[in-house]
């Protein structure tokens, strides 16, 4: 069930007011409700997908509680995490693995192919693996005391404001809270839930998915338009997908935190970083935090020689990309990423200090750099997004743009003007022009007024789709 | 928790407050706008009294010149087509014009994914037209059968003019439109845009296969019903690719059983291909559609339905 659906929107009171009746000295009464709560939430996309989360809750537990005992806990962990992943690789991977194994064989002259799979991918697949097996790993390097409570590690997995899109939570930071004592109600920290929970559906409705309405009529239809159009279709698809899965996050956190929870922070102004490597300190930080932990580091990190961090670094990038989907675009598309870096890196461009000039020109040398990976990850093959490419380069095309005039352009232009100002204030200006936060009962009430009137009025409400969730 | 529960009421009434002020203050300021869109959609909706009424999709709109029809047949006529709806806006449409008027024959432009195959858009943006009207016979249902749900949501003034406020002002306000028509033909008067065109492309491909709308199909069928005592014609206006005619297949015995004509000019020679006519693969521009109106004329003349 996504945030911005109406059935939330009636469910949520009512969760949240069934949640606080229960008295706060039965920690565990209430982390009951909020599993069975995130288990009737999951059953609702396909109830035999349940299983799925189930069994890999269960792997991971039983790996955690036995790892450390074991007489050889390298085998036992490799072993466990395969477990873990099997369900991601078969259900996510299979058909990606079967077609590049049929084409390879194919090339050779051997003919061999099995049957591809036709099954919807269970939701949010990618996040809660992620989430365990990092829990795993946490207990085999002994960061992390292994959960004895099957109902407080369960929770953590299946916590439903996270289970869909993320943040992947690490375990030191949910399940101290899972386990202790909360207090009933914490008036400000829900206060604040509510002003992410509606900023975020800003982003969503009135931002990401206004623009989508522009990308999704041009690129997959790209042929029929001129390259101006791609590449602003292409720009577009940059604000729309930072819209769209951080007014996401930011809504998962809001609802965390009005239970009483503090979740991962996933986004911090991506689009202001000034180097490819600080765009991934801003970028789906949870993930980033998890690559760089479990992949990254374990490979040796940057305490080996130069190439040898290089390669590390290109490895966890082309990691990221597998994940994010079983398709060549997104390998490249990680690819692109771990190259930017390793020149980076080999630079020194990103210790490198630039006055207000020259950090303006980077951070828009490295937006246009992320856009430009982005028309990879947005495309169905490799070959549309070189097309799409080709044709923004392309000089012999009019240079004219198709402008959907009303109501699209004028709202699509009022939600990226507020969306970069607030980033703007954010980053350049923490201590003014505060709205959401001022001290004036009045300004701060005029303003979530209008935040909701925005999001009624110039909102796409018929959206039910949030991009991340494919993942 | 009190002190939030507390704050929460006030703040949701204010919102509510804000909500049926803005519900009232939008409602009647587009029930007043008699340009554009709006215009033609209030128009169509409690004025329209025309002899001959044509309904449809954009091929409709930009295809059948009314007044063309209107000096040659010696009747009355009026464009009712929308561009991006099919077959629920138009029936919704038809329900409204009956309550006060029996057309002499309806024209009906036949686009199966607006009409009869799968595609939820559409249908969404159809029900756009008739939020003010939600109260009327028959028109409900048509919310409840889209989402159970929408009726209620239809309560907020605020959802009810999500997006077309802005337009609304801007007509109201400022009197600009984006065009009525003339008797709601609105001609696409530009060339053929050659990046338009796919290449090897055959609308409705048979071997691709059809997905049915049973919803949609339930509504042509009312449409069919409700106009068992008016003379009606389904039209497929040309297309510059052509068509697989094999999409008509499951509509064929429909307008039989109802006795209604079926006229396909989807895979006439005389305009597949012929540059001069069209501005994309499936619409006319302003000289095809004045080509295509004159051919339909005769037509009609040859059924001789008009008189009978």
């Amino acid at each position: 069930m996504f945030f911005n659906s109406i059935k939330f929107i009636i469910l949520f009171p009512l969760i949240f007011l069934l949640y606080y009746v229960i008295p706060a000295r039965y920690t565990k009464v209430r982390n009951l409700f909020l599993l069975s709560v995130s288990y009737l939430l999951y059953i609702q996309w396909k109830p035999v997908y349940t299983l799925i989360l189930l069994a890999v809750t269960v792997i991971t537990y039983y790996s955690a509680l036995k790892v450390n005992d074991s007489r050889h806990p390298k085998r036992f962990i490799t072993l466990s995490v395969i477990f873990t992943l099997l369900p991601l690789l078969f259900f996510k991977y299979f058909n990606f693995i079967n077609d590049s194994i049929t084409t390879l064989l194919s090339a050779v002259g051997l003919k061999f192919g099995l049957p591809g799979l036709n099954w919807a991918i269970p939701v949010g697949i990618s996040f809660f693996t992620f989430q365990s097996l990092g829990y795993l790993w946490d207990v085999y390097y002994k960061r992390q005391e292994p959960e004895t409570d099957f109902l407080t590690y369960a929770l953590f997995i299946s916590f439903f404001p996270s289970i869909l899109s993320g943040p992947i939570n690490k375990a030191s930071l949910v399940i101290p809270q899972l386990k202790r004592l909360r207090p009933y109600f914490d008036y400000s920290k829900a206060v604040e839930g509510l002003k992410m929970l509606l900023w975020g559906m800003f982003m969503k409705v009135v931002v990401a998915d206004r623009l989508a309405l522009y990308v999704d009529l041009v690129l997959p239809d790209y042929d029929n338009y001129t390259g101006l159009s791609c590449l602003t279709a292409s720009i577009l698809y940059t604000i729309q997908i930072y819209a769209d899965f951080a007014g996401y996050s930011l809504m998962a956190i809001g609802v965390g935190k009005m239970l009483g929870f503090e979740l991962t922070e996933n986004f911090r102004r991506p689009y202001f970083a000034t180097s490819i490597t600080d765009f991934w300190h801003r970028w789906h930080i949870s993930l980033s935090t998890w690559l760089k932990d479990y992949i990254y580091i374990p490979l040796g990190g940057s305490r080996c020689s130069k190439s040898r961090n290089y390669w590390n670094i290109f490895v966890t990038f082309a990691v990221s990309g597998i994940w994010h989907g079983a398709n060549w675009t997104f390998i490249v598309w990680g690819c692109i990423h771990g190259i930017c870096q390793i020149f980076e890196r080999m630079s020194g461009l990103q210790k490198c200090n630039s006055g207000l000039f020259g950090k303006t020109v980077r951070i828009i040398i490295t937006f246009m750099l992320v856009n430009f990976a982005w028309i990879f990850f947005r495309m169905p093959t490799l070959a549309d997004a070189c097309n799409v490419i080709g044709r923004i380069f392309d000089p012999s095309l009019p240079m004219t743009v198709y402008i959907d005039l009303i109501p699209n352009l004028p709202f699509s232009i009022i939600g990226i003007v507020l969306l970069f100002a607030k980033d703007l204030r954010d980053e350049f200006f923490p201590n003014r022009f505060k709205l959401l936060d001022s001290k004036r009962l009045l300004i701060r009430w005029a303003t979530y007024l209008l935040l909701m009137i925005m999001i009624l009025s110039m909102g796409v409400l018929s959206s039910d789709q949030f991009i991340y969730a494919n993942f | 928790m009190k002190k939030f529960i507390y704050r929460t009421a006030i703040f949701l009434t204010i919102l509510i407050v804000v909500d049926i002020i803005w519900g009232l203050a939008f409602d009647k300021i587009e029930s007043r706008i008699e340009i554009g869109g709006t215009g033609r959609n209030n128009y169509i909706c409690n004025q329209v009294s025309d002899d001959i009424l044509i309904f449809g999709s954009s091929r409709a709109e930009s295809h059948y010149n009314a007044q063309m029809m209107m000096d040659s047949l010696g009747l009355s006529c009026y464009n009712c087509g929308e561009s991006g709806c099919g077959i629920v806006l138009n029936y919704g449409r038809l329900l409204l014009l009956l309550e006060r008027q029996t057309p002499k024959l309806v024209i009906y432009e036949l686009t199966p994914e607006y009409d009869y195959l799968k595609g939820e858009k559409d249908i969404h943006k159809g029900l756009t037209f008739l939020k003010n009207y939600r109260n009327k016979d028959g028109i409900n249902s048509l919310f409840q059968d889209f989402d159970r749900i929408e009726p209620y949501k239809l309560t907020s003034g605020l959802y009810r003019h999500n997006s077309s406020f802005f337009k609304n002002i801007i007509s109201y306000f400022f009197n600009l439109s984006f065009g009525s028509g003339i008797r709601g033909f609105r001609p696409i008067d530009q060339p053929l845009d050659t990046m338009k065109i796919k290449k090897d492309y055959i609308p409705y491909d048979s071997n691709e296969g059809y997905d049915y709308d049973s919803m949609k199909l339930k509504y042509f069928r009312n449409f069919l019903a409700k106009t068992q005592d008016i003379k009606t014609i389904i039209v497929v206006s040309p297309m510059w690719y052509g068509q697989d005619d094999a999409v008509l297949d499951s509509i064929k015995p429909l307008c039989n059983q109802e006795g209604v004509f079926l006229l396909n000019y989807a895979n006439s020679p005389k305009y597949n291909h012929k540059d001069q006519f069209f501005v994309n693969g499936t619409h006319l521009n302003a000289t095809g559609a004045d080509e295509f109106t004159r051919d339909l004329i005769k037509d009609i003349e040859g059924l001789n339905i008009l008189h009978k």
